[in-house]
């Protein structure tokens, strides 16, 4: 093994790592996407699969969702993409006040979505132990609270770093990685939205 | 009954124009299996001992070529052997669809077979009189007429399942289906549950008893009738007994008033091979085992013991055994 | 290794090195260690579930016995199915591909260290759990697969069926762990020049089935975790039918699960006799593309097969015709590779060595495995042998002819990169014997016995059957088969003492993990290597002429990532290093499971726990690497 060899490479000026796939945790986090999707999908095999058993879906007795609180958590989670892009763009500048800023502005805005994500359950007008349609529902959106949950917990955790730590370049793209992480939660709750507050009402 | 024979329980030993197809179907597969492992294993002996013995990576390229030649044609020879394969058994299928589509009809048997954690219930139910005769782990049919059982369970997931006469069918609760079957030689055939359905599943077997027409008739006209009415004092201190037990709770002797639907039908158990769903052959011995501790032959089992009175056991003996 | 100096060897040492001593012990981040703790406790559960076996065998072996209530047979064969599939056979082949993926890749350790190292915790505390619950008398006793409406609460009131669902969990966070850190590791991490068609064929089937994994487990665990939990816990209605439930969407989940989990055990180990048919005939495999192909296909057509299992539950006859149909094409891809190997061994030059004896016990058990596979494809036949021992014959065929035999011959083989010594030979002969006469004694009249319509999970049999004979004489079988395993566990034990000294090379094999020291340092290799070609240890030239990459520092913690198609160097990328934290995360973790099966309450606690130590864990060092 010799470093003469032609064909031996030189890394020393090869860069540290960057964005995008020249960072580890965005591929990690891609994984955890492909792995909570996955989740979720079975959630949907699920809620399909037992709507097709039962001779009405609901069941009959059984009240549909609030259209409108639904709508306000879609919604809100769409719009919450604005603040999310923004930080995005953030990172890739490489600003830290600029991360900081909308870090807290994210976090404020996850808050809030959050509570309409507490709301939209407490409204719900069945529970999850009545028929299997109230399982399928309440389960799912459990599971998606909680990648809701650890998406605000990831952002607080990288505004601590950000106030207090040492930084460096990777760190921006760790936090380019958790807004690809944001998006992923708000836009994969788009065909859930429909499955659970649309379609039973386009067809009843 | 002195040692009664086994039941029948052999995939190979049909009973049943689709057993036989399927008996048929597993011999091919089978032999032809057994033909391609031996001609696997030839050939890998084959070229252990008469390797060539290239040692490193020269790529000979009239050897690489021999190598593709030899693994396409045993890739093609695989493929075409499965899609024989896969044909004859669809044809196999077919042919069992059809004879089922063909044979119902007036004539046909009609049994709703209901499983329980770990017993078989038996309700008859026919067009023409008597039309509704229920009874427990002991299903008679007749040869040669189609019999159409609706499977249902009340509890887990059962599987009814008589090797002699067809595959398996699933008895799952919520569920409701319906199995064809048809014997066309008289005998006792085993149907042991083939669904893991907890403590017991090992000893919750149906008897297939395929008689002759006039037989059948015999037998389902005397399952009909209720109870024959106690004959001496002690089969009637046995009746007795058994009412002012907690017997009743579970069990049905018709004719006595008893009603209980959570366990088997009594009203002819003398006339059955078995007890406890195939826990043991039907002796006056073994019956008192069985009532005074049944835990001890089916542990588990929903049973319970000591019922009955030492003292008492007996005249209930000699009731149950004039129950024929 | 010629060309780097001492104090260059000795900084690399230092800088991927473990602590010394029991702190070592808890903080490890070194994937050699890790994937040996997955190997070495995957062993112990094999020898578990081995023992519950033989005990499930000797009450068999006579018809009335009564050496086991039924309760305690049905939660051991429950325990046995659960140990083999979730604790032995796919850990042993992550923890495999942990131990073996950097180093044939050419890279100094996977790319998430510290998530490998929280793995094995977590998949050490779920095993503990089930057995903790089967020693007090709360074993899982509804099947490895843990049918509804059987394994609901009003079925099973115990805890039995909770812990075997919450125990799914523990095993499933350690397996995506592992799964998601090697596809990255294998996509991003090879040597430079090791393109994808350069890679070794253990690596590609470790690739595949980590891919599977993703997906088949998360299955699972929602199936487990999320519907039959919350049922028993919650009281959801998932699986209760006069709820508007189903018990047959449990059937569907699981085996949508279950059919890719075997695969996941068989694909791993066509890996290994890929490496071992090239080293023990002198030659690289013949087909290399068409073994890629057949593995990649193999793992999505395993996919679409899973109602071969449910062919009694009822379906219509077209749908069931469809899984005849994949569940005869998912054959072909296997059937492939069979007929490379064959033909590379014809091709070369065999070594008669114990590894090649293992290649034959393969093919044997392996090929007639797939055959009665092939017989309950057809779904009339498998009408009548399923759910007998017929099954039970074919699977074991199946999982110890295709995956323990390749397994006990990759351990055999990589055993002096291991440990630096030679295992016995001659044990190992012996260990092959047993093994060898023990399985098809044990198995072979299985298939005799299901057509003779002897159902499976049952504890005992009746005497008038006439089922006695064969079953007494399985286990006879059963015992000579354990004896092998001990034998086995023996030559590995004692050999690590006794053992002949291996130098670098011992079988003078072809891929990158036999081009450094046995056992490798910290870092893997002195310097890491640049390939060339597909078999770099088989170019011409010896090893002084290869090249290498320089102009990594030996001071810090500092791979390599390469272009995930054709590996061109692009980035220099620091991994972390030991931590206590991933320890105390991986106890959290499972306190916080434990507790679910009791409370909801488990998940506040289980988060407060966890959580903290999982965010010092990927805090960054001041000035260093995170």
């Amino acid at each position: 093994m010799i470093r003469s060899h032609p064909k031996s490479v030189d890394a020393s000026q090869l860069p540290g790592e960057g964005f995008g796939v020249a960072s580890p945790t965005w591929w990690g986090t891609l994984g955890f996407m492909v792995i909570e999707g996955s989740t979720l999908a079975v959630c949907a095999v699920a809620y399909v699969y037992l709507s097709r058993r039962s001779p009405s879906w609901p069941p009959s007795g059984t009240p549909l969702p609030n259209l409108a609180v639904g709508t306000l958590f879609i919604g809100a989670s769409l719009l919450s993409l604005i603040p999310a892009w923004l930080l995005g763009q953030a990172a890739k500048n490489l600003d830290r006040a600029a991360v900081i800023l909308w870090s807290i502005v994210g976090l404020v805005v996850e808050a809030v979505i959050v509570a309409i994500r507490a709301y939209e359950l407490h409204a719900l007008p069945f529970r999850w132990d009545g028929t299997a349609y109230g399982s399928a529902v309440w389960i799912t959106l459990g599971s998606h609270t909680t990648l809701l949950a650890f998406d605000f917990g990831e952002t607080l955790v990288l505004l601590a770093l950000f106030l207090w730590g040492p930084i460096q370049k990777k760190h921006f793209a760790d936090v380019a990685d958790a807004v690809m992480y944001w998006f992923f939660v708000s836009l994969v709750w788009v065909p859930f939205f429909y499955m659970i507050y649309v379609s039973p009402r386009l067809f009843r | 009954m002195q040692s009664p024979a086994a039941a029948a329980h052999s995939v190979l030993t049909p009973a049943s124009p689709h057993a036989v197809a399927i008996a048929h179907l597993a011999r091919l597969f089978f032999s032809l299996g057994a033909l391609v492992w031996l001609a696997v294993l030839a050939f890998l002996a084959w070229s252990l001992l008469r390797s060539r013995g290239l040692n490193q990576p020269t790529e000979d390229t009239h050897v690489v070529r021999r190598q593709t030649g030899a693994v396409g044609a045993a890739l093609a020879l695989t493929t075409i052997l499965l899609l024989a394969l896969g044909f004859v058994d669809y044809r196999t299928g077919r042919g069992i669809e059809k004879a089922h589509a063909r044979v119902l009809s007036a004539d046909t048997v009609r049994v709703q077979l209901i499983g329980h954690q770990w017993w078989w219930e038996i309700r008859y139910q026919q067009a023409t009189w008597p039309f509704q005769v229920t009874t427990a782990n002991e299903l008679h049919i007749p040869l040669g007429r189609p019999v159409v059982l609706t499977l249902e369970s009340r509890d887990v997931i059962h599987s009814f399942w008589a090797p002699n006469l067809h595959g398996k069918s699933d008895l799952v609760p919520g569920y409701s289906s319906q199995f064809l079957v048809q014997a066309d030689t008289p005998g006792v055939y085993a149907a042991p549950c083939a669904e893991f359905c907890g403590t017991q599943h090992a000893k919750m077997m149906l008897l297939v008893v395929a008689q002759p027409p006039d037989s059948f008739a015999a037998w389902y006209a005397n399952e009909s009738r209720d109870a024959p009415a106690p004959r001496s004092d002690s089969t009637d201190r046995g009746r007795q007994v058994f009412l002012a037990a907690a017997c009743p709770f579970c069990h049905t002797i018709r004719g006595t008033g008893s009603g209980g639907t959570v366990a088997p039908d009594l009203t002819h158990i003398a006339g059955r091979r078995m007890l406890g769903a195939g826990a043991a052959f039907n002796t006056r011995t073994e019956l008192g085992g069985w009532i005074e501790n049944p835990q001890g032959m089916k542990p588990g089992n929903r049973m319970p013991a000591n019922l009955v009175r030492g003292s008492d056991l007996p005249a209930l003996l000699a009731y149950l055994a004039t129950l024929k | 290794m010629t060309g780097l100096a001492t104090a260059e060897r000795d900084a690399l040492a230092r800088t991927w090195g473990t602590p010394r001593g029991i702190a070592g012990f808890f903080t490890t981040v070194d994937h050699k260690r890790i994937g040996l703790r997955f190997i070495g406790t995957a062993l112990c559960f094999l020898a578990l579930g081995g023992a519950l076996a033989l005990m499930m065998r000797t009450q068999l072996a006579r018809p009335d016995n009564h050496l086991l209530s039924p309760q305690l047979y049905n939660q051991f064969f429950t325990t046995h199915g659960t140990t083999m599939m979730f604790l032995f056979a796919v850990p042993v082949m992550m923890g495999l591909g942990i131990y073996l993926v950097p180093l044939m890749i050419g890279t100094r350790n996977v790319v998430f260290p510290r998530l490998v190292a929280y793995a094995y915790w977590v998949y050490l505390f779920g095993g503990i759990f089930l057995y903790s619950g089967l020693l007090l008398g709360n074993g899982p006793p509804a099947g490895w697969f843990s049918y509804t409406p059987l394994s609901e609460t009003p079925f099973d009131p115990t805890k039995g069926s909770d812990i075997w669902a919450q125990m799914i969990t523990f095993t499933e966070i350690a397996m995506l762990g592992v799964a998601v850190t090697l596809i990255i590791t294998i996509l991003k991490q090879r040597a430079p020049g090791m393109s994808l068609n350069r890679m070794p064929l253990f690596v590609w089937s470790i690739l595949v089935t980590s891919f599977m994994v993703v997906f088949a487990m998360t299955t699972i665990a929602v199936a487990s975790t999320l519907f039959l939990a919350a049922d028993r816990l919650i009281n959801t209605r998932f699986f209760v039918q006069q709820s508007g439930g189903d018990p047959v969407l449990w059937q569907h989940l699981f085996w949508m699960f279950g059919h890719p989990e075997v695969y996941i055990i068989f694909l791993p180990a066509t890996g290994i006799i890929s490496h071992l048919v090239a080293t023990f005939s002198r030659r690289p495999v013949f087909g290399y593309t068409a073994i890629v192909f057949s593995t990649i296909a193999t793992g999505i057509i395993s996919f679409g097969v899973w109602v071969h299992h449910m062919f009694a539950v009822g379906m219509p006859e077209l749908g069931l015709s469809f899984f005849t149909a994949s569940s005869l094409i998912v054959t072909i891809p296997t059937a492939i590779q069979l007929f490379c190997w064959i033909a590379t061994l014809w091709s070369g030059r065999p070594q008669w060595r114990v590894p090649l004896l293992f290649i034959l016990g393969f093919f044997f058990i392996l090929v007639r495995g797939g055959l009665t596979g092939v017989m309950l494809a057809s779904v009339p036949v498998d009408l009548q042998l399923h759910d007998t021992f017929f099954v039970v014959g074919h699977l074991h065929d199946v999982l110890i002819g295709g995956a323990v035999f390749p397994l006990l011959g990759g351990l055999i083989y990589w055993y002096p990169k291991f440990s630096g010594r030679m295992a016995s030979e001659t044990a190992g002969k012996w260990a092959f014997a047993l093994i060898f006469i023990g399985q098809n004694l044990t198995f072979f009249p299985m298939h005799i016995l299901g057509l003779h319509g002897m159902p499976r999970r049952t504890y005992t049999y009746l005497a008038s059957t006439g089922w006695g004979g064969l079953n007494f004489l399985e286990t006879i079988g059963a015992y000579i088969l354990a004896a092998g395993v001990l034998v086995t566990v023996a030559n590995l034990i004692l050999s690590a003492f006794y053992g002949r000294s291996a130098g670098n090379d011992p079988w003078a094999a072809d891929t990158l993990e036999w081009a450094t020291t046995s056992p490798p340092p910290p870092g893997n290799f002195a310097a890491l290597p640049v390939v060339e070609s597909r078999d770099p240890l088989w170019d011409p030239g010896g090893s002084e002429e290869r090249p290498i990459v320089v102009g990594l520092p030996p001071d810090r913690r500092e791979v390599l990532f390469t272009s995930a198609l054709d590996a061109i160097p692009v980035r220099r990328i620091p991994l972390p290093g030991p931590t206590i934290w991933t320890f105390f995360c991986a106890v959290g973790t499972a306190i916080g499971l434990v507790m679910l099966i009791f409370t909801p309450w488990g998940l506040v606690v289980g988060t407060a726990l966890a959580i903290p130590p999982l965010i010092i864990w990927a805090w960054p060092k001041a000035g260093g690497s995170a």
